[in-house]
């Protein structure tokens, strides 16, 4: 690839980028369905064929916010991280300060989640797909640290991979409901709790020698 | 009303709770719901002047029954061992899945404060922390919790747990047990919580 044709594919990139944030600010203020091809173009400095030309049709558009936003939780290395144990957990309470950052990101998810509840909506696949590589990953961290001792053996790192994952749309979903509601010092609350608990030698289990 | 004209609302109802709750009302018209009853608009509209009227309606009739709304009823006397009444929910949804995707479905249409039904949410979400953190304030009063636990916050994760729990049942119902989840959850809050295991089961085992 010559340097002139790069720097093509960068601009497009760029201009990608730019529709793509827009429609997050649009879509957070209007909602999806009230938002348009003619209202995003417009945000983004664009006109209607300029937006067209990048994404089609407003789905399609939609389907690129998403992918977008994943790439987002996947640079925090959520998704991709290979540190597991109390540093992955804690990487979720870096996750949460990001989306803290920006709402409109997390109400847009919210938002289309709840609009896909069944086999048959557009993005149910995507998200039941979304929802279990997550878990899995969490899971995964706790069963790194129960490997290499930092977290006790008698836990169910699936079933701590499950409740974490359920314990951040809530927390995020009364976020968006309520601001008096802190995402970042709930989410690291919680997280202090359950590290210590992972990590708890339990004193009432240890055999007093005799 | 007549008694036939309490039935024909009733099935409405019934039936705008089944398509809300799959996707949501904003993408549901008053033509889809007339559709799925074999019926006009125009007979809807009939029993309900406006479509955010059918909503509200809608929601009054079946959003109190899931995990959330069943933490705004957990007494506050009941020690911690009352949070594992919520298994009873969790089989009651199990049964009745519009009672768990309908409150999730039209929550997200209306997280911001202009929305219609926004205080509507608002209000079970605060009820629900309120109740749990009463609860958990009697067990540390009981002195089954210590005394040094931020109840508030352990309710705050106790009401996300139960809403994202629910959320993942929904999404795949067949890959969770939604009664089971909710056991195992309460049961491993109590042992983070230090609550001896005596304390956290009193009496039989419901099943």
């Amino acid at each position: 690839v010559g340097v002139a044709e790069s720097s093509v594919e960068q601009k497009g990139a760029d201009s990608r980028t730019r529709i793509l944030e827009a429609a997050i600010d649009v879509i957070a203020e209007l909602g999806y369905r009230r938002a348009s091809i003619a209202i995003f173009a417009k945000r983004a400095g664009l006109s209607a064929a300029g937006l067209m030309h990048h994404f089609p049709t407003k789905d399609a558009l939609l389907e690129a916010v998403i992918a977008y936003r994943d790439a987002h939780d996947r640079a925090a290395s959520l998704l991709s991280s290979q540190q597991g144990g109390s540093a992955g957990l804690r990487q979720v309470g870096d996750v949460m300060r990001r989306n803290d950052d920006r709402p409109a990101l997390s109400r847009l998810f919210a938002v289309l989640v709840a609009s896909n509840l069944a086999p048959g909506r557009p993005l149910y696949g995507y998200f039941r797909e979304r929802l279990e590589l997550l878990q899995d990953d969490l899971s995964g961290y706790v069963r790194a640290g129960q490997r290499d001792g930092e977290f006790r053996p008698d836990v169910d790192a699936t079933q701590i991979g499950f409740e974490l994952m359920a314990f951040l749309d809530g927390l995020e979903a009364q976020w968006l409901l309520d601001s008096s509601i802190n995402l970042v010092a709930q989410s690291d609350t919680y997280l202090d709790r359950l590290i210590a608990y992972l990590s708890d030698v339990r004193p009432s289990e240890v055999e007093v020698p005799e | 009303m007549t008694a036939a004209g309490d039935a024909t609302r009733d099935r409405i109802l019934k039936t705008a709770a089944t398509l809300f709750g799959t996707r949501g009302a904003t993408q549901t018209g008053l033509a889809d719901v007339a559709q799925q009853l074999g019926t006009t608009r125009q007979a809807i509209l009939h029993h309900f002047p406006s479509k955010k009227k059918l909503v509200s309606a809608v929601l009054r009739r079946y959003c109190s029954d899931d995990l959330v709304a069943a933490c705004t009823r957990l007494p506050a006397d009941g020690g911690f061992a009352a949070l594992f009444t919520l298994t009873g929910t969790a089989r009651y949804v199990q049964r009745h899945p519009t009672a768990a995707s309908l409150p999730l479905a039209l929550l997200g249409e209306n997280f911001s404060p202009d929305d219609d039904e926004n205080a509507f949410f608002r209000s079970t979400y605060d009820q629900a922390r309120t109740a749990v953190t009463a609860l958990l304030d009697g067990s540390v009063a009981k002195g089954e919790i210590g005394p040094d636990v931020d109840t508030g916050s352990v309710a705050v994760a106790v009401v996300s747990v139960l809403k994202g729990t629910q959320l993942q049942w929904v999404i795949a119902p067949d890959s969770i047990d939604l009664v089971a989840a909710i056991e195992r959850y309460v049961t491993r809050l109590g042992a983070e919580l230090g609550v001896a295991a005596s304390a956290q089961r009193p009496g039989a085992r419901s099943g």
